[in-house]
Order: C-alpha cells, then structure tokens, then sequence
C-alpha cells in the first residue's frame, strides 16, 4: 500500500514539475499568441485581447515569407553541413585516446564563446580577405550565410551526439566486427541507429541557431538574403504592430506541424524510439 | 583499430580549426596593438589593452559577472531540465513525442519577442504580480527588465530547450532493463536512481553544463534587451566596443579573454569530472 | 478678375517653358542599367523610403538596392571593406555615426549642384559631404494619465524627471542608441553645463536610476501599456505612435536653460568613397529630401521633415501639431549636439563605468 501511495505521489511530483517547466517555457508564448488575435489598432502588445479579430494575420508583409524561406534553406543547409563535420567529431572525440584531448574538445565548442558580433565582424573581414585572393566575394550571399552558420551550428551536434556516444556500449560493435561486417556497415547498422537521436537533437538545435541568429546574418546578409530572425530585429526596431505576434503565432503552429510532418515522413519517431536498447 | 578514430576526427578539426583560426585570427590580432578607433591599429606590438584588462574594475567586474551569471543558468538549467528529460525518456505514450515537439516548437521564436510576452507577465499589475504579493511571497512586485535576475530568467528560456532535449537523448541510451533489474532485486527507486542513472548520465550532464554554460558566456542578446543597459556582462561590452566606439582592438582583448578563461572553465571541468570519475571508480 | 486670369495664365506659361527648358535636361539623364545601392535602415523604412523616392529612379531606368542595417553596423561593414570597391553608394547615418564614417574618411564630396532640393532645407542641414534626411525631436513622453493620478506635476525639463514619485517609475534612452547624446547634452546644459563636459549629464542619469536603458523602442511603448513606466526619454516620433494607438500620452520638448527649448537629432545622407556612380548617388539623395518624399515619411513614419515645405504642411495633422515643434520660430530655439564640441566615445566610458558599477 505504501508502495502504492509513494508511486502515485511520484507521479504527481513529475507531472507537476513537468508542467512547471513547460508553464516557464510556454507563458511568454500565450501572451505572443493571445495578444496576436487583438482587435485594436495597436502599436503594443495587449494581453488579454479585446475585440478578438484575425486581421493582424492580413497584415503580415509578404516579404516576410520570402525572409523565412531564406531562413528555412540556410538552417537546413547548415544544420546538414554541421552534421557532416559534428558526427565524426563526435566519434573521434569520444572513442580515441590521445594527449589534448580534452583542448581538442574545448577547441570544438569555441564557437559558442564567441559572441556573435565577433563571428559577425570577423566573417565579414575574412570573405574581404578570401575575395581579395579569390575574387570570390562571399558577402551579402547565401553561402558565406551558411558557412558561418555551420560554424555557429557545429558544436550543438558535437556535443549532443557525443552526449549519447558516451553511453554507447562499443562491445555491440565489436560484436559485429567480429561476425565479419565492415566498418562501414557496422556503422551504418549498429552505430548510426544509436547515436541517431543525439544527431538528431543537434541538428534540430543546429537548425534553431541558425534560425535564430540576429548579428551573424546583420553583417554577411544583405537585401535578398536577409533572414527572417534578422528582418524581425529591424522591424521591432523602428516600430512595432501586432503582425509581428502573428508571424510568431505562424512559426510556432507551423513548426509543430513541420515537426509532426518530419516525424509521419521519415519516422524520427521511431528513430528516436530506438535510441535505448530497451 | 586505434588510428581509425583519429583519422576520423581529422577532418572535422581541420575544417573547424580553419574556420576558427581564419576568422578569429586577423581580429584577435589586433588586440596586441594600439587602439586608434575607426578600425586604425597602431603599428607597434603591445600589451597594453591587456593590461588595461586587467586593472580597469570594468573588464574584470563584467568578467565576474558574466561567468557567475553563466555558471547559475547552466546549474539551475539543468537541476530544472533533468527531471523533465528523465520522465519524458521513460514516458511510453504518444505525448512524449508531443511534449519534445512543443520544447522545440517554443524555442523557434526568438527572445526579441518573448521578452514583450515577459514583460506582460512579470508587469506590476499583473496577475502574477498580484497574486504573490496576496500571498505575501514578496513585498513590492517582482520585475524582470534591469536586473541580473532577469538576465538568467533570459538566458534559462534559451537553454532550457537544448538542455532538455541533449539529456533526453543521454537518458534514452540507458537501457531502461536496468532500472527495473534493479527495482526487482528489492532496491528502493532512489537508490536506483542514485546508484544507476545518476553515474550512467553523468558523461552526458557534464558535456550538456558545459555547452549550456558556454552558451551564456557568449550570449548577447538576452543580456542586452533584459538587462536594460545595466547588467554589463562580456558580450553586450565587446558589441558596445566594437560596434559603438569602433575599438577594435580592445574588442578583440575582451574577445581574448572570454575566450581564454571559458577554455579554461572548460578544461578545468572536465579534469574535476574525470577525476571524480576515477575516485568513484575506485571506490565503487 | 481679369487681371487675375491673365495673370494665371502667364504664370503657367512661365511654368511651362520652365518646365520645358527642363524637359530636355532631365530626359537626357537616365539611369538605364544602372544600379543604386543605399545603405539605410530596415524595418520599412527602407520600404516608405523607395515608395516616395527610390521608385523615381526605377522610372529612369536604373534599379535601387536597399542594404539594411542599423548605422553602427553598415559603419562596421565600411571599416571591413576598407581599400576596397565601396559596399554601398549612398549611405544613411545617425548624427553620432556621421562623424564617425567622416573621421574615418569613408565619404566622398557631393556636387550640391545635382542636389536642388536643398533649397529647402535650412543651411545647416547640408554641405558638400552631407545632407541630413530627416529630422527627430528628442524629449519625454509622459502618461498624462498616470502623472495626475499620482499628483506629479508634468515635467518641464529633464531634472523634472527626478520627482521622488518617479523612482523606478523612468525609463531612459540607452547610451548606444542615437538619442543619447541629445539627453546628456541637454541635461547638462540645462545644469549650466556646456557640450566639452557632459558630467552633470551624467550625474542626472545617475540620479534617475531608471527601472531601465531602453535600446528597443517596442519594449518602452509594451512597459508603458503595462504602466510599468509613466515617462521615457525618447524621440517625438514614439509619442506620435503611441497616442495614435490610444495611449493617454503626450511630448514634452524640455526646456534647457532659459531660452532654449527642445533637442534636434538629424540622420544624414552622404556618398561613399569610390562610389562608380556619383551621379546616380546625388539624384538619389535629391529625391529622398523632395517635400513629397519628406512629407510621405514624416506621416508614415513619424520622424520631423528637413524640407521646411513639407513640414509646413504637419500643421494639418492635430497628433503631430500637438507632439512636434513645426514652427521655425520654435525650431530654431531647439539644441543641436556639437560633435565637434561633446565626445561620445569619452561619454561612453564614462557612462559604463557609472551604470555598470551600481
């Protein structure tokens, strides 16, 4: 009996902790979303809204969906790319032995440190310095973007792939070396499906980094590249109107159902499921 | 067998480092010359923006402040992230998967905007405000722009997301068939969480404080639009050199040294952790 | 009456060959296939800017191309893209940055000639590397509201601000918004100080200890819906917006020292070093101060004309009657900052040092 009642009150313990943390996370939001179906003609948020009415959503300006397609195709091209360098980073720094490993591994996340700006200022004098070599120049265009924002993005996968590598129990390679598979294979059978859920926590925050990121895209976007994240700071600059609550409430239902899409298509779900042996 | 995994690092730390070094080295560079605004550096090597560092109160106060801010998020961050990741790893309904998607889905808008959200909330005739001072928790209301305090709740928005989601996946790769062997064999659930899930996770903690902690020490934008231009931290002092006095070098110095002593912080960690590691090991 | 037709009638034959003689002149100059690049602010701004303006030249063949920043960074790209192509051919800049991109030698001088505009505009608000493009008036907004509920008489100057019933209730300009150097300079004068030595300027901000520094204009007018803040230094521009949209709000231009009265903030037009096509660049910057294009924005955007025609007009508009100083008479009593005089960068560190030491 006591089993029981100290189960259940653990259960009402973790579900009240848990909606104490999404309550942190989501109150913000249910101003952003409430206050996007105000009526008014407003140049502030108004929670709770008065006169509900859709006709923010009518305002948002059509450039606006052109800055988010931009976003949408840097953060996954540069979600993809910090993969490409994160994974077997990961790999290496977890799994090898060698002196320094542990600088190797602050080197890694030494983008994190940077302060934005910087990576702003100091890509902006590299690409001068590589177009003054090249005549190349990669300022203002969507793949001096990405580069940056691959080397914004890379330490979120390293770090989170390894999170999971840590724990991987290597005997299960070892097992199928043994039994005559090829590193590759291996890999690609054994290794990869375990390490998938930290691959895809990294790529999904790689993704948020740079869809979030202001002062990186200030510097190397201009005009037609400009990014959403970088197009809504200039816009809250000057002046503010509810159309902006309403692209916010666009991207959080829309990201949800991206989310939801990506799961029914690729089955992530089931990828991520199969992340515990259990 | 060895080699292999260095061979496979190589690349990524060739691509990285050169990325790192070819950005960072012509700003970092100047930071061993004389100011002269505008981008203009004096010709001669010199110590001197470091030296000034070092004895004006502002570099070192910020230094302090930035990583005492820093190091609270990531350990608040992650005493408030771990328990949520724990149960939604062991969750076997369909609204784990929801619940994760929703984590996601808050962190695409951007702080610029929650901070508006923030305000309503924590304004000091709101509902919050109201009900907690009827309850006598505080005296006068509690607000949020202009303070540390504020900052932190800032930069916890910011990471909390990315917190959860790295120990999600730590969780999830330990199997849960031990958690219940141990349960069957009569041990007490906290026990099995101290004795099991606490050492198995411990790796993955450690790396997600760090990147969480890291990700304050460099985080401007938090810092700049909650702290209503009194919490000086790091980042919003370099952008204000750089951008607003065109003191390159000096914005380069600050740079430096954020970067150095967070490698440091780094370093020293994972030496503690490691040790911790083999004491426990040997006295396991 | 008859007088009167004819003398109708030969003012628009006047008019007429006038524009006759034009014709020619402005039908030769084209601008086919040639592209404008204009460093300026985003938000729509950029947007108002080529609805009244950059469409003129679009007309003429040639294409506009917006680069937006805020000044400080364009600055920043200026300085990255030093000894090389310019980056951008006109370039927009707040009072404070133009001093900076002019030290820095990033400008070129401009042919006043292809500008005629400038007629228009007062004698101080052009010159051969310059020409300012709008004007802002920097003072208070105050919740008219709220001061009578809490028995706080408005405020006459900024020293007004230090009524004990406002403490925590303020919120101030922050020291790396444009807008900064008019409330140092003004509190200070005010004090009996003068522009070389801002430090009684800075010991009023002291003394306010605002519950904030604003940098984000958005996040005043949320503060002040919540009645979280009663007052807030800022541009005339912020009070228009906020009225229009139902805040019981109205501008206090402060008074400084005995016969002076309010603060101007300018943002300036200028052409950049090694621009391939100065030409472009003037007509550009001709366009911009026209009176439709200055009258278009002022009532889109809220900032002041520099074209004394288009700001003659406001009186018609009863919000920006109220909140602007029109007037000549009124304007020509308002304090410039000195950038000559006032250092923003000694400013600067001093300021950090005060608020960051708190």
């Amino acid at each position: 009996m006591s089993a029981q009642l100290s189960r259940s009150l653990r259960g009402i313990v973790g579900a009240a902790w848990v909606a104490g943390i999404y309550a942190f996370l989501f109150a913000p939001l249910v101003v952003v979303v409430g206050a996007s179906f105000d009526g008014g003609d407003r140049t502030f948020l108004n929670f709770p809204p008065s006169n509900l009415s859709l006709h923010w959503y009518g305002r948002i300006e059509p450039d606006l969906f052109q800055a988010l397609g931009v976003s949408v195709a840097l953060g996954t091209t540069a979600a993809l790319a910090a993969c490409l360098i994160g994974v077997p980073a990961a790999l290496g720094l977890v799994r090898a032995e060698f002196r320094g490993k542990a600088l190797v591994a602050a080197l890694f996340r030494a983008p994190l440190q940077i302060p934005a700006v910087v990576i702003g200022v100091s890509f902006l004098k590299l690409y001068y310095f590589v177009g003054d070599v090249t005549g190349l120049y990669a300022v203002g265009s969507l793949p001096g973007l990405i580069v940056a924002h691959t080397f914004l993005a890379s330490p979120y996968v390293i770090g989170s792939v390894s999170a999971v590598l840590q724990r991987f129990n290597m005997r299960l390679e070892e097992a199928a070396l043994s039994l005559g598979a090829s590193p590759w294979t291996t890999f690609r059978r054994v290794t990869l499906p375990v390490i998938m859920p930290g691959v895809y926590t990294g790529a999904m925050y790689a993704f948020l980094v740079s869809f979030g990121d202001v002062p990186v895209s200030l510097f190397l976007g201009a005009g037609s590249t400009q990014p959403f994240a970088a197009k809504i700071f200039h816009l809250m600059e000057f002046d503010f109107d509810p159309s902006l609550l309403a692209i916010a409430t666009f991207i959080i239902f829309g990201s949800l159902a991206l989310i939801y899409a990506l799961q029914r298509a690729v089955g992530m779900e089931a990828l991520i499921r199969s992340g515990g042996s259990s | 067998m060895r080699a292999r995994w260095h061979l496979i690092l190589a690349p990524s730390l060739v691509l990285s480092l050169a990325l790192l070094l070819a950005s960072q080295f012509i700003f970092l560079r100047g930071s061993f010359f004389k100011d002269l605004r505008l981008g203009r550096l004096g010709t001669e090597f010199t110590l001197e923006n470091y030296v000034r560092f070092l004895t004006d109160s502002i570099y070192v106060d910020s230094l302090i402040l930035t990583t005492r801010l820093s190091a609270t998020v990531a350990i608040l961050t992650l005493l408030l992230a771990y328990p949520v990741a724990y149960i939604l790893a062991r969750m076997t309904s369909r609204w784990s998967m929801v619940l994760l998607a929703a984590i996601v889905a808050a962190s695409f808008i951007t702080i610029v905007i929650k901070v508006l959200g923030l305000i309503i909330i924590f304004s000091s005739g709101g509902a919050l405000n109201q009900t907690l001072l009827w309850l006598g928790v505080v005296t006068k209301p509690v607000t949020i722009v202009g303070q540390p305090s504020g900052v932190v709740v800032g930069l916890m928005h910011f990471t909390m997301g990315f917190a959860v989601l790295l120990l999600y996946g730590v969780i999830r790769t330990i199997p849960r068939s031990l958690e219940d062997a141990a349960t069957i064999h009569g041990a007490q659930r906290w026990r099995v969480f101290k004795r099991v899930i606490v050492p198995l996770s411990l790796p993955g903690v450690i790396v997600t404080a760090l990147i969480v902690f890291n990700l304050c020490m460099g985080a401007f934008t938090s810092a700049a639009l909650i702290g209503g231009g009194k919490v000086y931290t790091l980042p919003v002092l370099i952008q204000q050199t750089v951008i607003m006095q065109t003191r390159y070098a000096m914005g380069a110095t600050i740079s430096a040294v954020l970067m150095a002593v967070t490698l440091i912080i780094n370093l020293v960690s994972i030496a503690i952790a490691a040790w911790l590691g083999s004491v426990r090991r040997l006295t396991a | 009456m008859t007088t009167m037709k004819r003398r109708t009638l030969i003012g628009g034959l006047a008019l007429g060959a006038a524009a006759l003689a034009v014709l020619p002149a402005t039908a030769q100059q084209r601008f086919d296939g040639v592209t404008v690049r204009v460093a300026t602010f985003g938000g729509g701004w950029d947007k108002a800017v080529h609805k009244y303006a950059g469409y003129k030249f679009e007309e003429l063949g040639g294409k506009v191309e917006y680069v937006t920043a805020p000044p400080r960074d364009n600055l920043a790209k200026l300085i990255a893209a030093k000894g090389r192509p310019a980056p951008f051919d006109v370039v927009e800049m707040g009072d404070l940055t133009w001093v900076d991109t002019f030290d820095a030698g990033f400008l070129q001088k401009i042919n006043l000639a292809n500008i005629p505009n400038t007629k228009d505009l007062l004698k101080t608000q052009y010159d051969e590397w310059k020409v300012a493009s709008w004007i802002t008036q920097e003072g208070i907004v105050v919740n008219v509201e709220k001061f009578k509920e809490a028995g706080i008489p408005m405020p006459e100057r900024y020293r007004d601000l230090l009524h004990p019933k406002l403490a925590g209730k303020l919120a101030l300009i922050d020291i790396t918004q444009a807008g900064a150097s008019q409330l140092l300079v003004g509190a200070t004068m005010d004090a009996g100080g003068t522009q070389e030595n801002v430090d009684p300027g800075l010991k009023f901000v002291k003394d306010a200890n605002p519950l904030q520094f604003w940098k984000v204009g958005a996040q005043v007018v949320t503060l002040m819906k919540a009645n979280d803040i009663w007052a807030a230094t800022m541009h005339a521009g912020f009070a228009v917006q906020m009225k229009r949209a139902g805040l019981p709000v109205t501008f206090v231009h402060p008074k400084i020292g005995t016969d002076r009265r309010g603060l101007l903030k300018e943002g300036w037009l200028g052409v950049v070093k090694g621009s391939p096509q100065p030409r472009a660049a003037e007509f550009f910057i001709n366009e911009y101060i026209s009176a439709a294009t200055q009258h278009g924005l002022a009532l889109e955007r809220g900032v002041v004309p520099v074209n004394g025609a288009a700001r003659a007009k406001l009186i018609d508009d009863p919000v920006l009657k109220e909140m602007f100083l029109i007037a000549d008479s009124d304007v020509a009593k308002m304090v410039s900052v000195d950038f000559n005089k006032f250092n923003l960068d000694e400013a600067t560190q001093k300021w950090t040092r005060m608020v960051s030491s708190r």
